[in-house]
């Protein structure tokens, strides 16, 4: 019985592995061609991520909007999760709910209305665009974490620290971010690497303009192959691979998710 | 560092046994051993003369009462109580016949109905011992079934599971971790610690003859003193008169004198010329309703007695006493 | 006192909830707006008032591609859920170290760009490099053959995309069962396989109900894999979408597609969650 159910496991794992596998592996390929298995062995291309300028360029773009759209999403996240839970404003349903559609909902449908939005604005294709849109695209994965994290926390402990002589600010300093910081930064991670492999915002919105990544490969795959974004694909899930590992070496990656009884 | 090491137990047919023993004990690692769901190193388990060590649970046929009850949430209470027909494809009417009888075992008649979140806790209590014993299981297994309980249920409880044990003659095992309740529901007595047992026996036996100071002082509200003895006379570490002892002969250096805090009397302070005394003076006296308990500081160190709470009036703290350990309530035990 | 906390809260909560009305809802109606005005073509679009373009989506060709979109979302979320239901509840009763190695594996395919997906199916169904050269070699089958543009290559890429996500929201949920539950079924004569069916399955309603809902609206909004797996009878309704906005530049037209399918997908979750009756 527990031999079919390791057998299970694996094969589950194997499937769910094998599209990185054949990415990694294609990136190695010697010829410029996509072929898996792959004949012959060199870095060229993943040397080529670095060296060849569209490609750094899109990496480039890529970074700097996930990077800069997480910040935002999380700093509209973290006031409205606080509100909600600690002065339990009115309409917080109404709001959370706010929060969490744009990710629930089909994301070709907030890229259209982003698109109608700012092309009504005269902005389209503007770079900031896409850092204001992703902001909330992404807002609702702050939400939920840094949400988690703040139900995780023993009320007990508040009560105690108002009976102390705590403020407001100085509860919130003290005692919650303390609390709260690794869901902030995990809110913040998932936030990150969504935004950069998200696809539609951004090609209806920038897609001419500001080339990211995954826009880059997609026109890769339908203009011109090259393994070089085969591996620009693998160097993406190794460093998110990494962050995660990262996160779980640092933190409680089980707590994070809302696991509660650990084994 | 093993959880159970080197236990051998005989259970009688019918009778209630308790596992008594601190947290971490091993007493809940051994009875889930024994209902299949942790698995041994090395040993066997015999019922009845066969060997079932290999059984898994599902055919084992014990019926279990958790700590947390684990009833089942989304089932009714008469689904509960049927599963474990269910699953042996038990007739419906004799599945209903039988609901209907443990209810009425438990006291909870015509709550086939209800759902597991509307019943109170003593209630919740009541179908887990149902839901356990509706297919006739062999055994009786219970996982500190009442720890959850207020002190009145508790007592309540505790008789009518001896009631229904004796009724149904069913062999029982239950683990807890409170002296008192073993010692008033057990026909024997199992105490364990640290993955050992200590001790077998009657629950008074043990009581008046304990095998170590562990034993003793786990037992009822023990007084221990170090003492070195020979020849039926112990004597106290802080004390030069040596004590006399009537009960268990044991000859050494590092032994303890035990006993238990009802047994020792209070004289007051002028009596000279007994046996088996001690001065000290009163730190503190705790009122326990019909007895008071009177902390007392001596050369031996403290010392804890229990009194009717009549003696209440002519006691103070500070005041210097004098306590007599009659020497047939003395025991002599090894440091265990 | 109580009051004066109220404010600072109204006060904290406005910038973000501006924001987010501002650039989330206020696209979303000038969508509604543009879904029912004039096409210009070659132009974006022309204020006005038509339900021209609903009543073009009703009928039949695009009625097919409505159908054909749902019952893609049904069977791949369906599949997901049957294949990850199993595998999240195994993990969890795993070592820990077990669940966190498995975790950050699910954490890193979760990263991949839904392009890299659509790309590596398409080489592991391909006739050169795919799966069916194994089938070949194990002497299932006699000639390698391209699995992919095809509705199967379309559905697998979409369960792969789903069990991430799956696996998320029935992970926490199912860690959270006592154990004992298993066990006292077990005691009551139940072998784990039919405990499995009768005790776990039916206390994780809820969670597999939820589940389903996020997998069904989840694949309705995928672009690229039908993109990239299918060919153009298997596109999705959201890559029509696309489609007509981007390439037809027919903007009104694919509002209106865009509007239906935020409907459906509202439909969806507000009727799951008054099953569940509590917030996800």
């Amino acid at each position: 019985m527990k031999f079919i159910r390791n057998v299970y496991i694996f094969f589950i794992i194997t499937i769910l592995l094998s599209p990185i596998f054949v990415v990694i592996s294609v990136g190695f390929n010697q010829k410029k061609s996509l072929r898996f298995p792959p004949e012959g062995f060199t870095l060229d291309w993943y040397t080529n991520l670095w060296f060849d300028e569209a490609w750094r360029i899109s990496i480039f773009n890529s970074l700097s909007i996930a990077f800069s759209a997480s910040i935002l999403a999380t700093f509209v996240a973290l006031p409205l999760a606080y509100s909600i839970w600690r002065f339990k404003i009115k309409f917080s349903n109404l709001i959370y709910i706010i929060g969490l559609s744009p990710f629930i909902l089909p994301p070709v449908v907030s890229a259209i209305g982003f698109l109608s939005f700012w092309a009504t604005l005269d902005l389209y294709g503007s770079r900031l665009t896409i850092i204001f849109s992703h902001g909330v695209f992404l807002t609702t994965l702050p939400l939920l974490t840094i949400t988690l994290g703040l139900r995780s926390i023993n009320l007990e402990i508040i009560d105690a620290a108002e009976s102390l002589g705590a403020t407001e600010y100085e509860l919130f300093r003290s005692i919650i971010i303390p609390l709260i910081t690794p869901y902030i930064f995990s809110g913040l991670c998932f936030a990150f690497v969504l935004s950069l492999n998200e696809y539609i915002i951004t090609f209806m919105l920038v897609g001419f303009t500001v080339e990211t990544v995954p826009v880059k490969i997609f026109n890769s795959l339908r203009y011109g192959y090259t393994p070089t974004m085969a591996a620009a694909s693998a160097a993406f899930v190794l460093s998110a691979g990494i962050i995660f590992s990262i996160i779980a070496w640092r933190g409680n990656l089980l707590k994070l998710l809302g696991v509660i009884n650990e084994r | 560092m093993k959880a159970l090491d080197n236990i051998s137990l005989n259970i009688p047919s019918g009778s209630f046994t308790c596992l008594l023993g601190p947290s971490g004990c091993g007493k809940t690692t051994l009875l889930r051993i024994i209902a299949g769901l942790e698995t041994t190193v090395e040993g066997t388990i015999i019922l009845n003369g066969k060997d079932i060590t290999s059984l898994p649970t599902h055919e084992r046929g014990f019926g279990v009462v958790f700590q947390s009850l684990a009833l089942f949430p989304h089932l009714s209470i008469f689904d509960n109580i049927a599963y474990g027909l269910r699953t042996k494809k038990t007739p419906k009417s004799e599945q209903d016949e039988r609901v209907k009888e443990l209810l009425q075992l438990v006291k909870l008649p015509g709550f086939e109905n209800r759902l597991v979140h509307q019943l109170s806790g003593g209630q919740k209590q009541r179908v887990a011992i149902a839901r356990a014993l509706a297919f006739k299981p062999n055994l009786f297994l219970l996982d500190e079934p009442l720890s959850a309980l207020d002190a009145k249920l508790r007592e309540e409880m505790q008789i009518e599971l001896k009631e229904i044990q004796q009724k149904l003659g069913i062999t029982t095992i239950l683990v807890t971790h409170d002296q008192r309740e073993a010692m008033s529901m057990g026909d024997l007595m199992v105490v364990m610690k640290d993955g050992i047992v200590k001790q077998v026996g009657q629950p008074g036996q043990v009581y008046r003859k304990p095998n170590d100071s562990f034993v003793a002082e786990f037992l009822g509200t023990t007084n221990l003193f170090s003492c070195s003895a020979k020849a039926n006379k112990a004597w106290l570490k802080g004390n030069t008169e040596p004590f006399s002892v009537s009960t268990k002969n044991l000859d050494g250096n590092d032994l303890m004198l035990f006993i238990r805090a009802e047994d020792v009397d209070i004289l007051s302070s002028n009596k000279s010329d007994i046996e088996n005394t001690i001065l000290g003076s009163i730190s503190f006296i705790r009122d326990l309703g019909n007895q008071i308990e009177i902390i007392v500081t001596t050369s031996v160190g403290i010392c804890k007695v229990l009194a009717s709470s009549k003696k209440r009036e002519q006691l103070k703290i500070g005041e210097r006493i004098k306590l007599r350990f009659p020497s047939d309530s003395c025991g002599l035990v090894s440091n265990g | 006192m109580v009051k004066d906390k109220k404010r600072v809260g109204y006060i904290i909560s406005s910038i973000p909830t501006l924001y987010l009305v501002t650039f989330f809802l206020i696209p979303l109606v000038i969508l509604l707006s543009i879904s029912v005005s004039h096409r210009v073509p070659g132009a974006f679009y022309e204020p006005g008032f038509t339900m021209a373009h609903y009543a073009r989506f009703i009928s039949g060709f695009f009625g097919e591609i409505l159908f054909n979109s749902i019952l893609l979302s049904a069977l791949a979320s369906a599949a997901a859920i049957l294949i990850m239901f199993p595998f999240t509840w195994i993990l969890t009763r795993l070592s820990r170290f077990v669940q966190i190695s498995i975790l950050i594996c699910i954490l890193a395919v979760l990263s991949l760009s839904e392009v890299i997906v659509g790309f590596a199916w398409s080489t592991l169904l391909s006739k050169s490099a795919g799966i069916s050269n194994l089938f070949v070699w194990l002497g299932i089958v006699e000639n390698a053959s391209s699995w992919t543009p095809s509705f199967t290559a379309v559905l697998s890429g979409l369960i792969y995309i789903t069990l991430p996500y799956c696996f998320l929201v029935l992970f926490p949920v199912l860690s959270r069962i006592d154990p004992e539950f298993n066990e006292a079924a077990q005691t009551l004569g139940a072998s784990p396989l039919k405990a499995f069916f009768t005790i776990i399955i039916p206390i994780s309603r809820n969670a597999i109900l939820a589940s389903y809902i996020m997998g069904f609206v989840f694949t309705l909004g995928s672009f690229l894999i039908p993109n990239l797996l299918g060919r153009p009878q298997h596109w999705t309704l959201t890559v029509h979408i696309t489609d007509q906005t981007i390439y037809q530049a027919n903007m009104p037209f694919g509002s209106a597609m865009a509007m239906f399918l935020l409907f459906t997908a509202i439909t969806l979750v507000w009727f799951s969650q008054s099953l569940l009756g509590k917030k996800e």
